[in-house]
């Protein structure tokens, strides 16, 4: 029961990461990415590989961020210049191109069989069953420095223009930025964000294989950050946590109650009325956007409680 | 290295384009009048495949019964999907995170889970064929192809005409064209733009519907067949430039030839023939690059909006 738990809390955390990141490049800066999926997997497949040939956690995890934020950057080259729209279709079928990729290379992926056997760092020291107790901690401290990275580059003169291509883009671009390589970044940044997660989800899996990376996964993220609120970065983490708290609850309920309809499409179906809801009745989540934090804003607010 | 066998590569590029020029023109109908790509589409083709099934398999009918059905079934989900959900979203007003075009975008991925997951549910995961006598099989020069695959082109191609006398030369045709063109201007101009709409998303549906059909005709029915077309026709829909109705007929038919000698060339060159969906892929990722407007669009279409 405590693993179960354990289990369900790593998994909030590595999709709270995932959401997190989608929601600098999609909240922050409207870049629809519609193949988060494939960033996620450059991770989980780049940690494998390296793990199952003797590197450490800690090679595992720069290849890891590197691949995934060299895959933003390649698919930002084509992409960045056109409409949002674009970009969405792009984005889709270059995860599912990923997906083929991982299945028909199997001299690298082993195919549809998987990587099995990711071996576990410290695992002479720690014994087996305590595990979770102690990977658990160790995900929810790369979640609170993704956290404190992403609202930092939010609150930042960066994050300030990314809003404001959200916003305007032509406004932007009228005050001298380089819209392009700020949209460059952004999706870089949150690529490698997707790849941090990846490189936790294969660690504690210890088994990847292509039929994890389905396109369904990019719109759970998906749901969690618009259930959260787009465009906040706690709300990531909520939306992760309440779609977690959905799934497991499904996966007990199922064992105890005869559903009428096959848990997995009862799943995915509610997933898509959230999304529909969501956008019809709250388009801002939960918990909405914040004001940015700055110090001119602080020193704002400061002065007008003078004022007064 | 294979021989090229090239009466068969023409026959089943004409074959792959047939079916995708239906898929694109129905993305492109929609696409013009809401400035969206719609991914609900997908379903749209797997549903009108399905509701033939149902047709064939339950009342025992044929495949014309079949047909029929696919399209008026398709495009009356698609009337439903734009009554229940899009038409409301049009109203909702932007705020700093979410415009009416990424609300719509974000809607149309949660209805296809819904349709996809029910129909999933109803027919199962597993895929499933339609019981139909086995067609008969004709040879000219090197090339093989059954009665089936000459429906399929030949009904594809009606429809195509049908559709552009159709915009052409009625009234309604012209209104459609008209409102997609400026929605305000025909307002005032005195044509009824919701009736336009609705017509629109029933053509497009049905489209899509009888574009499953032919899909499912020619391969076998599963509940990601409209997934796996989608992705292809939004290739061919970039192509062809995006809203561009002749340029999407066109690309379709490109893509389908480039796709049939794509496999060709993977086989020669030893490669997993499971890329074939990449090849079209990649011909969108050049397009991005090289002319983002796509073959047959004006300037104005790329970045507007």
């Amino acid at each position: 029961m405590i693993n179960f738990i354990l289990d369900a809390l790593i998994y909030a955390g590595v999709f709270g990461i995932l959401a997190i990141s989608l929601n600098i490049e999609a909240g922050f800066t409207r870049l629809m990415n519609y193949g988060k999926v494939a960033f996620f997997g450059v991770g989980a497949y780049t940690s494998a590989l390296l793990a199952l040939s003797g590197y450490n956690f800690l090679v595992t995890l720069v290849a890891a961020i590197f691949m995934s934020a060299l895959a933003g950057f390649l698919i930002s080259l084509p992409t960045l210049r056109l409409r949002e729209d674009y970009f969405a279709i792009v984005t889709v079928s270059a995860g599912e191109i990923l997906r083929l990729f991982f299945i028909s290379e199997a001299w690298l992926t082993n195919g549809t069989r998987g990587l099995p056997g990711i071996p576990r760092p410290l695992a002479d020291i720690i014994p087996t069953e305590n595990y979770l107790l102690f990977y658990t901690p160790v995900v929810f401290v790369f979640l609170f420095a993704c956290y404190l990275i992403a609202t930092q580059i939010v609150n930042s003169p960066f994050g300030r223009v990314l809003k404001s291509i959200r916003e305007d883009e032509v406004a932007s671009k009228s005050l001298g930025k380089d819209i392009f390589k700020f949209k460059t970044k952004s999706l870089i940044i949150g690529s490698s964000m997707a790849g941090i997660a990846g490189h936790l989800f294969s660690y504690h899996l210890r088994f990847i294989s292509p039929d994890m990376f389905f396109p369904v996964l990019t719109f759970t993220i998906w749901t969690m950050m618009i259930i959260g609120g787009i465009a906040n970065i706690k709300g990531s983490i909520l939306g992760a946590l309440i779609v977690q708290t959905f799934e497991r609850g499904m996966s007990i309920v199922k064992d105890y109650v005869n559903l009428p309809i096959d848990p997995l499409n009862f799943r995915i179906i509610v997933i898509g009325f959230i999304l529909i809801l969501f956008m019809m009745y709250r388009p801002e989540g939960i918990i909405p956007e914040e004001k940015t934090k700055s110090i001119s804003t602080r020193l704002e607010e400061n002065g007008t409680a003078e004022d007064k | 290295m294979v021989l090229v066998n090239l009466p068969q590569l023409f026959v089943d590029s004409i074959l792959t384009g047939s079916v995708l020029a239906l898929g694109a023109i129905g993305l492109t109908l929609v696409y013009r009048v809401m400035k969206f790509p719609n991914f609900v589409h997908a379903e749209f083709l797997t549903f009108g495949a399905y509701s033939a099934y149902a047709v064939n398999q339950y009342l025992g009918l044929g495949l014309f019964a079949g047909s029929i059905s696919s399209f008026v079934a398709s495009g009356m989900l698609a009337v439903i999907s734009y009554r229940s959900v899009f038409s409301k979203l049009e109203n909702v007003s932007s705020s700093g995170t979410t415009t009416k075009l990424t609300s719509m975008l974000i809607a149309s991925i949660g209805l296809g889970f819904i349709f996809r997951h029910s129909i999933q549910e109803i027919w199962g995961a597993n895929v499933l064929y339609f019981n139909i006598e086995a067609p008969a099989i004709y040879e000219y020069f090197t090339a093989r192809f059954t009665s089936f695959d000459l429906i399929i082109i030949l009904s594809s191609i009606l429809l195509v005409l049908l559709l552009h006398v159709f915009l052409t030369y009625t009234n309604l045709g012209k209104s459609i064209r008209a409102t997609s063109d400026n929605p305000n201007l025909s307002l005032i101009s005195g044509i009824d733009t919701d009736r336009v709409i609705y017509t629109v998303w029933f053509l497009s549906g049905g489209t899509e519907g009888f574009a499953g059909f032919l899909r499912g005709v020619d391969t076998r029915l599963s509940p990601w067949l409209g997934w796996n077309v989608l992705l292809i026709a939004f290739a061919v829909v970039i192509l062809g430039g995006i809203g561009s109705f002749y340029g999407a007929i066109i690309a379709a038919y490109i893509i389908g030839f480039v796709e049939n000698i794509g496999v060709v060339a993977l086989i020669n060159l030893d490669l997993p023939t499971s890329y074939r969906p990449a090849i079209a892929f990649s011909i969108l990722i050049l397009m991005l690059i090289f002319r983002p407007q796509g073959l047959f669009s004006t300037a104005s279409d790329r970045k507007g909006g």
